[in-house]
């Protein structure tokens, strides 16, 4: 019954509104036909727009950095949503350090991930194709400094061998259950 | 107390027998065309909320990044990019307003008897010539509440001709130019009232919602319980 009555005094207050709502609507409307054709001139003049166009640069650098620290960020969240993501671990000596890269590679239409490259590298080339299977991925190149890191029987696997591997070996512990 | 009687005899029993029929169909009429009118601006008003929330699919990141890091920022920001995408969005109506004025042209560039300020609603020729016209001039008011329709005139559609074909056709095209801009006009409204309500909102130092006591008395005072200590003094001793 409240909701009726609510509903209803709305509708009074629209239908005396009405006029009014409509005449303030049309006059906007013009105003912004004058402004569409004021803005015409503006849009072909680019230092219009240019402080937020280094502002949206920069908004993605930063967000590109914090994808990077942050696995589960905006991007890979937003951008990356449909793509399947593979992480492959790589281990390098350096200067006597242990230095674990890792690469991710985001197996999905190629057409998006030219998109992310368009925003996050400014033209840099940051996809690569392996020869092989025609994969593209995105070198994330995520270097990692850890002297202590602990040794498994999977190292040197990548990590969806890995993955493999364990669900295997679960598998055959379940057979012996 | 006569004169009443013969009043109430003659008129009221009359009126009352008669309209209060009429007046409670009146009644139910009003009542709906208030709650259609009260559906209809609701409805309005949630397409109007969805539309504002483009503000926040273009601002996102740059309050997420920090970049824009006040309130001034924002709205010239924001206001930037929803004038872009008002731009962006009225050239589709714009695209049928030059269609209506190039059909317009042709009409009267070929028909050169028609004036060129001739209504698109004209009865003959316009809009109007293809529904049903009720003539009321001559409908007559027979007291209290009604009225004669035998004196009705109603013009039945007329059949369709070039002319009238192309009015038809200047009609459509502007009315669906002219709703989509209006349309684009309301969201270009309702973007700004969620510019200026976001941008006092995001950058305002508003603490009424933070609980400031939980910083204050973490250091100082102990929250657990008796119970719980001895239990803690327990396992300590275990």
């Amino acid at each position: 019954m409240t909701s009726f009555l609510k509903t209803f005094g709305l509708g009074i207050l629209y239908f005396i509104l009405l006029p009014f709502l409509l005449i303030y609507l049309i006059l906007m409307g013009i105003y912004l036909f004058f402004k569409n054709i004021v803005y015409i001139f503006l849009y072909k003049n680019k230092s219009y727009k240019d402080d937020l166009f280094t502002k949206e640069d920069k908004a993605f650098k930063i967000l590109k950095g914090n994808h990077y620290a942050n696995s589960n960020s905006y991007f890979k969240d937003n951008v990356t949503k449909n793509n399947e993501v593979v992480t492959k671990e790589e281990k390098k000596e350096s200067d006597g350090k242990i230095i674990y890269q890792t690469t991710n590679i985001y197996i999905s239409d190629p057409s998006k991930i030219k998109d992310m490259d368009k925003y996050f590298n400014n033209g840099n080339k940051m996809i690569e194709n392996n020869n092989d299977d025609e994969i593209p991925y995105i070198e994330v190149n995520n270097v990692e400094e850890d002297e202590e890191k602990q040794t498994s029987s999977y190292e040197g696997l990548s990590s969806l061998k890995r993955i493999n591997a364990e669900r295997d070996n679960y598998e055959d512990d379940d057979d012996i259950k | 107390m006569k004169m009443m009687t013969i009043l109430n005899s003659l008129y009221l029993n009359k009126f009352f027998d008669v309209s209060w029929k009429v007046l409670l169909v009146i009644f139910f009429i009003v009542v709906i065309v208030f709650i259609l009118f009260g559906l209809i601006g609701m409805l309005i008003r949630y397409i109007l909320k969805v539309q504002s929330k483009a503000v926040d699919k273009d601002m996102a990141y740059l309050v997420t990044s920090r970049v824009c890091d006040n309130s001034k920022d924002f709205k010239k920001f924001a206001h930037i990019k929803s004038m872009d995408r008002f731009f962006k969005a009225s050239l589709y109506p714009f695209i049928f307003f030059l269609i209506t004025l190039i059909l317009y042209l042709v009409y009267h560039l070929v028909f050169k008897e028609h004036p060129w300020l001739e209504s698109i609603y004209d009865r003959e020729t316009g809009i109007a010539s293809l529904f049903y016209i009720f003539d009321f001039s001559n409908v007559t008011y027979v007291p209290p509440l009604g009225f004669d329709f035998d004196k009705l005139i109603i013009i039945e559609p007329s059949p369709f001709t070039d002319e009238r074909i192309f009015n038809y056709f200047i009609f459509f095209f502007l009315i669906i130019g002219l709703v989509w801009y209006l349309i684009n006009v309301m969201a270009y409204i309702a973007r700004n009232y969620r510019i200026s309500k976001m941008s006092k909102k995001i950058y305002s130092a508003n603490l009424d919602k933070m609980d400031l006591s939980s910083f204050y008395n973490k250091n100082i005072v102990d929250t657990t319980s008796s119970d719980e200590k001895e239990d803690k003094t327990k396992e300590d001793i275990d």
